[in-house]
């Protein structure tokens, strides 16, 4: 049995009036990239913050390698921050801001020297060693702070939105490389971003933030295809949501039906809200309704290069979201006005609490 | 169109022959007037003024002050920028508005009020006296005084820069392995180096000049509490005008020098910023 690297429980912080951390429980295994994504104004930063030591929480522990870090100080406890405006060192060097911590650590010259070549060729930055930071470029200079971060050896890193600083292109170059250098090097890591793309393409888990609260824990692929709330459903690409009924294994939305994978499935029967992605949605020519599909009108569509969008609206009054691919074969004919069969090829469940007040849903 | 453009090069002309000609007629003739003056007699007497015991013990104590009013200030001027930028407390904005006091208030009135505390008829200045302790007419009265009249410059420089730096610069060395006095040292002085720096001749060569607190509290004694502004008061008032204009050139020119300094030592800094 292992300890896992990072484990928080029932983390607590207030500022004023308002309650930015409302009991936040996680664990983080050793090795394991966990990336938080929320909104801004979750508590994702000061979550971060709290587990370095930068901040003090109102109540709960953090525990990092199963050593409780109450009143440890940043310095004592084995991390590395990388923060979102670099925070680099001004009119210094590459190298002396890499070198920084090993120096206030009184690490020898020797050694020193070593580890801060290591650091410079991890990142691909030996050749810019002896430049001034300021004349480095954003990715560049993000990279530095990675070094700079990394050069003391710490057992956790934590990144506060490393990459939204940048723009689009090196953002992309760079989140490759961060989780290259982070399988490279072994480490803990926890990153915070607000770029969903960002949190699916670097964290082997994605822990989905909202209001304080953490709403789901899961690998990407579970957190966009059995989202545990709406929220993370709406928050992590786009969603359709339908009010439908469950019955054997089988959700309704209307004339919908859509088979349940999975035995993780809590409820037999009853109303849910059921979620399909646009790209679920998908579309035949008029005919006669078959079981589970329903008529619609096209209201708009929209060339998206890869991809087609269209909003339809199904006989029983819902307006879909659909994503079409381009090699779909009506993907070229279909126009506005057109009217169309609709069937769903996959989605998800929530329980409606609301929805058995309504039932003007089933029609 | 062309008519508008008319205008407004009248404009622009007539602006700058007003501030051109009142820049000459109030700044630059007086300063040329000093320097007539000052050699009027020949640049034998002008050297012989310079050389004049009184005005040599006047120079030295001006510099003297205005070093020592530098030093307090760059250390209490800093840490009260400090206070104010980064802690909130109760009663801080009222701090705050009383720093700059001194520049409101008269300083004929600071030497006065201080005078009064520490003189021979202050509670705190009998109460020293009697341990044969004498604030007033004496260097450390001087320096009193100038630490207060001066105290703004250094607050504000400091307090300014300090805004502008963000914070995460500091929490990055104490995650890298620093102890607070590291972050201090290696972190946070450098990067308010400049204002320090503009603060500091600011302070020295606002205490280079001062005369109003400077009157009140020194006493004026010849050789020993006069600095170079009384000096040249007391010249002027006993008919030298050779020998006030003398030691007048010289004050002028070193602050001169000293602002001119500051704008080299700033505006590499300031490239580099933008």
């Amino acid at each position: 049995m292992t300890v896992p690297s990072l484990s928080i429980e029932n983390l607590r912080k207030s500022f004023g009036e308002k309650e930015v951390l409302a009991g936040i429980s996680l664990s983080v295994e050793t090795r394991e990239l966990l990336a938080i994504l929320g909104p801004s104004g979750c508590g994702k930063s000061t979550l971060l913050r709290v587990v370095a030591g930068l901040l003090r929480a109102d109540r709960g522990t953090v525990k990092i390698g199963g050593r409780d870090m109450a009143g440890v100080p940043p310095r004592d406890r084995g991390i590395g921050f990388v923060f979102q405006n670099y925070a680099l060192f001004p009119k210094t060097t590459v190298r002396d801001n890499i070198a920084f911590g090993l120096r206030v650590r009184g690490v020898p010259p020797g050694d020193r020297n070593r580890k801060t070549s290591e650091m410079l060729e991890l990142v691909g930055l030996s050749e810019e060693a002896d430049q001034s930071v300021e004349t480095l470029s954003g990715g560049q200079r993000q990279r530095v702070a990675l070094a700079r971060a990394l050069a003391v050896s710490p057992s956790l890193l934590l990144l506060d939105e490393p990459l939204s600083a940048l723009d689009i292109k090196v953002r992309k170059r760079l989140r490759r490389e961060i989780a290259a250098v982070q399988k490279k090097v072994g480490i803990t890591t926890l990153i915070v971003t607000h770029d969903q793309e960002e949190a699916m393409e670097v964290g082997d888990r994605i822990a989905v933030m909202n209001d304080g609260r953490i709403e789901q824990v899961a690998s990407p692929r579970e957190v966009y295809q059995e989202p545990a709330t709406e929220f993370v459903a709406k928050f992590i690409g786009e969603v359709n949501v339908l009010p439908g009924q469950l019955y054997r294994g089988t959700a309704y939305p209307g004339n919908l039906a859509i088979r349940l994978e999975g035995n993780g499935i809590p409820f037999h029967g009853g109303t849910v809200k059921v979620l399909l992605r646009p790209e679920d949605v998908t579309i035949l020519p008029p005919g006669i309704a078959e079981s589970g599909m329903t008529h619609a009108n096209v209201k708009s569509v929209t060339w998206l290069g890869a991809h087609l969008r269209m909003e339809i609206s199904t006989e029983e009054g819902y307006l879909l979201t659909a994503l079409l691919q381009r090699s779909h074969p009506m993907a070229e004919r279909v126009v506005a006005g057109d009217t169309v069969r609709v069937t769903a090829l996959r989605g998800t469940v929530l329980p409606d609490p609301l929805g058995a007040k309504e039932p003007e849903y089933f029609l | 169109m062309s008519r508008s453009l008319n205008i407004d090069a009248l404009v622009r002309g007539a602006t700058f022959a007003a501030a051109l000609g009142l820049f000459f007629l109030l700044i630059l003739l007086p300063l040329v007037s000093l320097n007539q003056y000052a050699v009027r007699e020949g640049i034998g007497v002008f050297w012989d003024r310079l050389k004049n015991p009184d005005a040599v013990a006047a120079l030295r104590l001006t510099a003297l002050v205005a070093l020592a009013t530098t030093a307090v200030n760059g250390v209490i001027g800093t840490a009260m920028a400090f206070l104010l930028t980064r802690y909130r407390f109760p009663g801080r904005k009222v701090i705050n508005a009383l720093v700059d006091i001194p520049l409101a208030i008269p300083t004929v009135v600071t030497g006065f009020a201080l005078l009064l505390m520490y003189g021979p008829l202050g509670p705190v200045g009998r109460f020293l006296g009697e341990r044969n302790i004498q604030v007033m007419f004496s260097f450390p009265g001087l320096l009193l005084g100038h630490v207060f009249v001066t105290f703004p410059f250094m607050v504000r420089a400091v307090g300014a820069v300090l805004e502008s730096v963000p914070r995460s610069g500091e929490d990055a060395a104490r995650t890298l392995g620093a102890k607070e006095w590291q972050v201090f040292a290696f972190v946070t002085i450098p990067a308010v180096k400049e204002g320090i720096i503009a603060g500091a001749f600011l302070t020295f060569s606002r205490s280079l000049g001062e005369f109003g607190a400077s009157i009140m509290v020194s006493g004026n004694l010849v050789g020993r509490t006069q600095t170079g502004p009384l000096y040249i008061f007391s010249r002027f008032n006993t008919g030298d005008v050779e020998g006030a204009a003398a030691i007048a050139i010289l004050l002028a020119l070193a602050s001169f020098l000293i602002l001119l300094l500051l704008q080299l030592v700033q505006s590499p800094t300031a490239r580099r910023a933008a």
